[in-house]
Protein backbone atom coordinates (compact mmCIF):
# COMPACT_ATOMS: atom_id res chain seq x y z
CA UNK A 1 0.00 0.00 0.00
CA UNK A 2 1.23 3.48 -0.86
CA UNK A 3 2.32 5.50 2.19
CA UNK A 4 2.60 9.27 2.60
CA UNK A 5 6.33 9.24 2.00
CA UNK A 6 6.14 7.01 -1.08
CA UNK A 7 6.60 8.81 -4.37
CA UNK A 8 6.87 7.95 -8.04
CA UNK A 9 9.76 9.90 -9.50
CA UNK A 10 10.29 10.34 -13.23
CA UNK A 11 13.98 10.19 -14.17
CA UNK A 12 15.47 9.91 -17.66
CA UNK A 13 12.22 8.60 -19.09
CA UNK A 14 11.64 6.01 -16.37
CA UNK A 15 9.33 6.07 -13.39
CA UNK A 16 11.09 4.96 -10.21
CA UNK A 17 9.41 4.24 -6.90
CA UNK A 18 10.86 5.83 -3.76
CA UNK A 19 10.10 5.50 -0.07
CA UNK A 20 11.59 8.37 1.89
CA UNK A 21 12.51 8.21 5.57
CA UNK A 22 12.27 11.94 6.17
CA UNK A 23 9.17 13.86 5.14
CA UNK A 24 11.29 16.78 3.82
CA UNK A 25 13.41 14.67 1.45
CA UNK A 26 10.80 14.61 -1.38
CA UNK A 27 11.33 18.38 -1.68
CA UNK A 28 14.65 17.73 -3.41
CA UNK A 29 12.76 15.66 -5.99
CA UNK A 30 9.82 18.04 -6.49
CA UNK A 31 10.49 18.74 -10.18
CA UNK A 32 10.61 15.03 -10.88
CA UNK A 33 7.52 13.76 -9.06
CA UNK A 34 5.36 11.88 -11.50
CA UNK A 35 1.96 13.51 -11.13
CA UNK A 36 0.27 11.08 -13.52
CA UNK A 37 1.20 8.20 -11.24
CA UNK A 38 0.09 10.23 -8.22
CA UNK A 39 -3.30 10.60 -9.85
CA UNK A 40 -3.44 6.85 -10.21
CA UNK A 41 -2.61 6.36 -13.90
CA UNK A 42 -1.53 2.81 -14.60
CA UNK A 43 1.80 2.39 -16.37
CA UNK A 44 3.09 -0.90 -17.72
CA UNK A 45 6.03 -1.27 -15.38
CA UNK A 46 9.10 -3.46 -15.61
CA UNK A 47 9.33 -5.71 -12.54
CA UNK A 48 12.62 -4.12 -11.57
CA UNK A 49 11.05 -0.66 -11.60
CA UNK A 50 8.50 -1.75 -9.02
CA UNK A 51 11.30 -2.18 -6.52
CA UNK A 52 11.22 0.75 -4.12
CA UNK A 53 14.38 2.80 -3.72
CA UNK A 54 14.87 3.64 -0.08
CA UNK A 55 17.43 4.04 2.64
CA UNK A 56 16.97 2.04 5.82
CA UNK A 57 17.40 3.67 9.22
CA UNK A 58 20.50 1.51 9.73
CA UNK A 59 22.02 2.64 6.43
CA UNK A 60 21.31 6.25 7.29
CA UNK A 61 23.00 5.90 10.69
CA UNK A 62 26.02 4.30 9.05
CA UNK A 63 26.33 7.04 6.40
CA UNK A 64 25.83 9.84 8.93
CA UNK A 65 29.40 9.42 10.13
CA UNK A 66 30.69 10.74 6.80
CA UNK A 67 28.78 14.02 7.13
CA UNK A 68 29.08 17.10 9.33
CA UNK A 69 27.62 16.51 12.79
CA UNK A 70 24.73 18.93 12.32
CA UNK A 71 23.86 17.81 8.78
CA UNK A 72 20.12 17.28 8.33
CA UNK A 73 18.66 13.81 7.92
CA UNK A 74 16.87 14.82 4.73
CA UNK A 75 20.07 16.08 3.12
CA UNK A 76 21.93 12.86 3.98
CA UNK A 77 19.04 10.77 2.69
CA UNK A 78 18.89 12.82 -0.53
CA UNK A 79 22.65 12.38 -1.13
CA UNK A 80 22.73 8.69 -0.32
CA UNK A 81 19.79 7.86 -2.56
CA UNK A 82 21.85 8.97 -5.54
CA UNK A 83 24.01 5.84 -5.59
CA UNK A 84 21.02 3.54 -5.08
CA UNK A 85 19.24 5.29 -7.92
CA UNK A 86 22.20 4.94 -10.23
CA UNK A 87 22.55 1.22 -9.46
CA UNK A 88 18.93 0.66 -10.42
CA UNK A 89 19.24 2.82 -13.55
CA UNK A 90 22.16 0.68 -14.74
CA UNK A 91 19.66 -2.08 -15.50
CA UNK A 92 18.12 0.25 -18.07
CA UNK A 93 21.21 1.57 -19.86
CA UNK A 94 21.41 4.67 -17.67
CA UNK A 95 23.82 5.89 -15.03
CA UNK A 96 24.46 9.08 -13.11
CA UNK A 97 27.52 10.81 -14.54
CA UNK A 98 29.59 13.36 -12.66
CA UNK A 99 29.76 16.44 -14.85
CA UNK A 100 28.35 19.86 -15.59
CA UNK A 101 26.06 19.31 -18.57
CA UNK A 102 24.64 22.00 -20.82
CA UNK A 103 22.82 22.32 -24.09
CA UNK A 104 24.48 24.08 -27.02
CA UNK A 105 23.34 24.02 -30.66
CA UNK A 106 20.80 21.31 -29.85
CA UNK A 107 23.37 18.97 -28.34
CA UNK A 108 24.46 18.23 -24.80
CA UNK A 109 28.06 18.88 -23.86
CA UNK A 110 29.60 18.15 -20.50
CA UNK A 111 32.60 19.29 -18.52
CA UNK A 112 33.76 16.38 -16.45
CA UNK A 113 36.57 15.97 -13.93
CA UNK A 114 37.07 15.07 -10.28
CA UNK A 115 35.48 17.48 -7.79
CA UNK A 116 37.25 20.80 -7.38
CA UNK A 117 38.84 20.86 -10.84
CA UNK A 118 36.68 23.68 -12.20
CA UNK A 119 33.65 22.24 -13.98
CA UNK A 120 31.34 24.94 -12.70
CA UNK A 121 33.95 27.64 -13.33
CA UNK A 122 34.28 26.56 -16.96
CA UNK A 123 30.50 26.54 -17.39
CA UNK A 124 30.17 30.01 -15.87
CA UNK A 125 32.89 31.31 -18.22
CA UNK A 126 30.97 29.88 -21.19
CA UNK A 127 27.77 31.44 -19.89
CA UNK A 128 29.46 34.84 -19.60
CA UNK A 129 30.84 34.56 -23.12
CA UNK A 130 27.99 32.86 -24.96
CA UNK A 131 24.94 33.81 -22.91
CA UNK A 132 21.68 32.34 -24.19
CA UNK A 133 23.48 30.14 -26.71
CA UNK A 134 23.98 27.69 -23.87
CA UNK A 135 21.54 26.38 -21.27
CA UNK A 136 22.35 24.31 -18.22
CA UNK A 137 20.99 20.77 -18.02
CA UNK A 138 22.50 19.80 -14.69
CA UNK A 139 25.38 21.32 -12.75
CA UNK A 140 26.75 18.18 -11.12
CA UNK A 141 25.15 14.81 -11.70
CA UNK A 142 22.95 14.40 -14.78
CA UNK A 143 21.82 10.98 -15.94
CA UNK A 144 23.53 9.53 -18.98
CA UNK A 145 21.47 7.18 -21.14
CA UNK A 146 22.83 4.90 -23.84
CA UNK A 147 19.90 3.84 -25.98
CA UNK A 148 19.81 0.44 -27.71
CA UNK A 149 20.34 2.21 -31.07
CA UNK A 150 23.58 3.74 -29.76
CA UNK A 151 22.24 7.26 -29.19
CA UNK A 152 23.54 8.85 -26.02
CA UNK A 153 21.48 11.35 -24.06
CA UNK A 154 22.05 13.48 -20.99
CA UNK A 155 19.02 14.01 -18.76
CA UNK A 156 18.40 16.22 -15.74
CA UNK A 157 18.45 14.75 -12.24
CA UNK A 158 17.61 16.00 -8.74
CA UNK A 159 21.32 15.93 -7.82
CA UNK A 160 22.46 19.24 -9.24
CA UNK A 161 25.31 20.25 -6.92
CA UNK A 162 25.86 22.91 -4.32
CA UNK A 163 25.02 25.68 -6.77
CA UNK A 164 21.67 24.05 -7.56
CA UNK A 165 22.08 24.53 -11.30
CA UNK A 166 19.63 22.51 -13.33
CA UNK A 167 16.78 22.67 -15.80
CA UNK A 168 14.26 20.13 -17.05
CA UNK A 169 15.82 19.63 -20.45
CA UNK A 170 17.42 16.57 -22.04
CA UNK A 171 19.61 16.49 -25.14
CA UNK A 172 21.64 14.05 -27.23
CA UNK A 173 25.29 14.06 -26.26
CA UNK A 174 27.58 16.05 -28.58
CA UNK A 175 30.85 15.67 -26.71
CA UNK A 176 32.65 15.45 -23.39
CA UNK A 177 35.35 17.78 -22.15
CA UNK A 178 37.64 16.34 -19.50
CA UNK A 179 39.17 19.14 -17.46
CA UNK A 180 42.61 19.34 -15.97
CA UNK A 181 44.05 22.32 -14.11
CA UNK A 182 47.16 23.78 -15.67
CA UNK A 183 49.10 27.03 -15.87
CA UNK A 184 48.63 27.04 -19.63
CA UNK A 185 45.57 26.45 -21.76
CA UNK A 186 45.61 23.59 -24.23
CA UNK A 187 42.92 21.47 -25.82
CA UNK A 188 43.25 18.16 -27.68
CA UNK A 189 41.12 15.14 -28.54
CA UNK A 190 41.70 12.19 -26.21
CA UNK A 191 42.44 8.77 -27.64
CA UNK A 192 40.12 5.95 -26.61
CA UNK A 193 42.79 4.48 -24.35
CA UNK A 194 43.50 7.83 -22.68
CA UNK A 195 39.80 8.46 -22.10
CA UNK A 196 38.83 5.10 -20.57
CA UNK A 197 40.00 5.49 -16.97
CA UNK A 198 39.30 9.21 -16.45
CA UNK A 199 35.74 8.77 -17.75
CA UNK A 200 35.09 5.53 -15.86
CA UNK A 201 35.90 7.40 -12.65
CA UNK A 202 33.09 9.85 -13.34
CA UNK A 203 30.30 7.25 -13.52
CA UNK A 204 28.63 7.36 -10.12
CA UNK A 205 27.39 4.00 -8.88
CA UNK A 206 28.10 1.76 -5.93
CA UNK A 207 30.73 -0.45 -7.63
CA UNK A 208 29.44 -3.31 -5.51
CA UNK A 209 29.31 -5.98 -8.19
CA UNK A 210 31.18 -7.07 -11.28
CA UNK A 211 27.90 -7.02 -13.18
CA UNK A 212 27.46 -3.29 -12.50
CA UNK A 213 31.05 -2.60 -13.51
CA UNK A 214 30.63 -4.50 -16.79
CA UNK A 215 27.45 -2.53 -17.53
CA UNK A 216 29.23 0.78 -16.99
CA UNK A 217 32.12 -0.21 -19.24
CA UNK A 218 29.64 -1.28 -21.93
CA UNK A 219 28.11 2.22 -21.74
CA UNK A 220 31.55 3.81 -21.73
CA UNK A 221 32.59 1.94 -24.87
CA UNK A 222 29.59 3.34 -26.75
CA UNK A 223 30.33 6.84 -25.47
CA UNK A 224 33.98 6.74 -26.54
CA UNK A 225 33.06 5.33 -29.95
CA UNK A 226 30.21 7.75 -30.60
CA UNK A 227 31.27 11.18 -29.36
CA UNK A 228 34.48 13.18 -29.24
CA UNK A 229 36.21 13.41 -25.88
CA UNK A 230 38.43 16.42 -25.37
CA UNK A 231 40.99 17.16 -22.72
CA UNK A 232 41.09 20.82 -21.76
CA UNK A 233 44.12 21.74 -19.71
CA UNK A 234 43.27 25.16 -18.40
CA UNK A 235 43.89 27.88 -15.88
CA UNK A 236 40.19 28.76 -15.56
CA UNK A 237 40.28 32.01 -17.51
CA UNK A 238 38.16 33.40 -20.36
CA UNK A 239 40.76 32.37 -22.94
CA UNK A 240 40.40 28.73 -21.95
CA UNK A 241 36.63 28.88 -22.47
CA UNK A 242 37.07 30.56 -25.88
CA UNK A 243 39.70 28.01 -26.87
CA UNK A 244 37.43 25.13 -25.90
CA UNK A 245 34.36 26.61 -27.60
CA UNK A 246 36.26 27.30 -30.83
CA UNK A 247 37.92 23.88 -30.95
CA UNK A 248 34.59 22.10 -30.60
CA UNK A 249 32.91 24.41 -33.09
CA UNK A 250 35.66 23.89 -35.62
CA UNK A 251 35.47 20.11 -35.24
CA UNK A 252 31.68 20.25 -35.64
CA UNK A 253 32.00 22.36 -38.80
CA UNK A 254 34.64 20.03 -40.22
CA UNK A 255 32.45 17.07 -39.34
CA UNK A 256 29.52 18.69 -41.12
CA UNK A 257 27.34 18.89 -38.03
CA UNK A 258 26.90 22.67 -38.00
CA UNK B 1 53.30 -25.22 -3.01
CA UNK B 2 52.82 -21.57 -3.92
CA UNK B 3 49.49 -20.73 -5.56
CA UNK B 4 48.43 -17.40 -7.07
CA UNK B 5 44.81 -16.57 -6.43
CA UNK B 6 42.75 -13.77 -8.03
CA UNK B 7 41.44 -11.37 -5.39
CA UNK B 8 37.71 -11.73 -4.90
CA UNK B 9 35.94 -8.69 -6.32
CA UNK B 10 38.51 -7.95 -9.02
CA UNK B 11 37.23 -8.25 -12.55
CA UNK B 12 38.74 -8.01 -15.98
CA UNK B 13 37.05 -5.71 -18.45
CA UNK B 14 37.57 -5.45 -22.20
CA UNK B 15 36.74 -1.95 -23.41
CA UNK B 16 37.62 -0.34 -26.75
CA UNK B 17 40.07 -3.17 -27.36
CA UNK B 18 41.88 -2.53 -24.08
CA UNK B 19 41.96 -4.78 -21.01
CA UNK B 20 41.52 -3.31 -17.55
CA UNK B 21 41.56 -4.88 -14.10
CA UNK B 22 38.83 -3.20 -12.09
CA UNK B 23 38.16 -3.49 -8.37
CA UNK B 24 34.68 -3.71 -6.90
CA UNK B 25 34.10 -1.87 -3.64
CA UNK B 26 34.95 -4.99 -1.63
CA UNK B 27 38.37 -5.30 -3.27
CA UNK B 28 39.27 -1.59 -3.11
CA UNK B 29 41.05 -1.75 0.27
CA UNK B 30 43.50 -4.28 -1.21
CA UNK B 31 44.31 -3.01 -4.69
CA UNK B 32 44.07 -0.01 -7.05
CA UNK B 33 40.64 0.80 -8.44
CA UNK B 34 41.78 -0.05 -11.96
CA UNK B 35 44.83 -0.83 -14.00
CA UNK B 36 45.48 -1.58 -17.65
CA UNK B 37 46.84 -4.92 -18.71
CA UNK B 38 47.60 -6.39 -22.13
CA UNK B 39 46.25 -9.35 -24.07
CA UNK B 40 48.68 -11.78 -22.42
CA UNK B 41 47.68 -10.43 -19.02
CA UNK B 42 44.04 -11.04 -19.89
CA UNK B 43 44.87 -14.56 -21.08
CA UNK B 44 46.70 -15.41 -17.86
CA UNK B 45 43.93 -13.89 -15.73
CA UNK B 46 41.44 -16.27 -17.29
CA UNK B 47 43.78 -19.22 -16.59
CA UNK B 48 44.30 -18.04 -13.01
CA UNK B 49 40.61 -18.47 -12.29
CA UNK B 50 41.11 -22.23 -12.54
CA UNK B 51 44.76 -22.76 -11.75
CA UNK B 52 47.20 -20.83 -9.56
CA UNK B 53 50.25 -23.02 -10.04
CA UNK B 54 52.89 -21.06 -12.01
CA UNK B 55 54.35 -24.26 -13.45
CA UNK B 56 51.01 -25.38 -14.81
CA UNK B 57 50.29 -21.87 -16.08
CA UNK B 58 53.60 -21.83 -17.96
CA UNK B 59 52.77 -25.23 -19.45
CA UNK B 60 49.39 -24.12 -20.70
CA UNK B 61 50.79 -20.88 -22.09
CA UNK B 62 53.59 -22.80 -23.76
CA UNK B 63 51.01 -24.79 -25.70
CA UNK B 64 48.88 -21.75 -26.44
CA UNK B 65 51.70 -19.52 -27.67
CA UNK B 66 53.73 -22.39 -29.11
CA UNK B 67 56.83 -21.31 -27.21
CA UNK B 68 59.16 -23.22 -24.89
CA UNK B 69 58.07 -23.14 -21.25
CA UNK B 70 61.45 -21.64 -20.28
CA UNK B 71 60.73 -18.63 -22.45
CA UNK B 72 57.31 -18.11 -20.90
CA UNK B 73 58.34 -18.47 -17.26
CA UNK B 74 60.34 -15.22 -16.61
CA UNK B 75 57.64 -12.94 -18.04
CA UNK B 76 54.93 -14.88 -16.29
CA UNK B 77 56.69 -14.58 -12.93
CA UNK B 78 57.13 -10.85 -13.35
CA UNK B 79 53.45 -10.53 -14.24
CA UNK B 80 52.32 -12.62 -11.24
CA UNK B 81 54.58 -10.81 -8.80
CA UNK B 82 53.44 -7.40 -10.04
CA UNK B 83 49.82 -8.38 -9.56
CA UNK B 84 50.60 -9.65 -6.06
CA UNK B 85 52.36 -6.36 -5.24
CA UNK B 86 49.32 -4.45 -6.51
CA UNK B 87 46.92 -6.70 -4.65
CA UNK B 88 44.96 -8.02 -7.63
CA UNK B 89 46.34 -11.47 -6.75
CA UNK B 90 47.39 -12.99 -3.47
CA UNK B 91 49.59 -15.94 -2.68
CA UNK B 92 48.30 -19.04 -0.96
CA UNK B 93 50.62 -21.73 0.33
CA UNK B 94 49.09 -25.12 -0.25
CA UNK B 95 50.24 -28.68 0.38
CA UNK B 96 51.50 -30.77 -2.51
Amino acid sequence: MKKDNDFSIRLAGLTLEYSFLDETTPEYFRNFIDMEIKKGTKYGMDEMLKKRISLSKEELDRHKRRYEKNESIHYIEYCELQSKTSDLLLNFGRCIFHCTAFCWNGKAYAFTAPSGTGKTTQYVLWKMLYGDDIRIINGDKPIMEVKPNGEIWLHPSPWNGKEGMGRMESAPLGGLIYLEQSKENKIARMTAKDAILPLYGQFLFSRNTEEEIQKVFAMLEVVINQVPVWKLKNCGDMDSARMCHNAILQAEVEGGRV
Amino acid sequence: MKEFVPREGVCLVNVCGEYVFVATRAAMPFCPRYQFTNESGAYFWELLKNCGDPDRLAEQASEYYDLPKEEIRPGLETFLNTLVENGFLYVRESEG
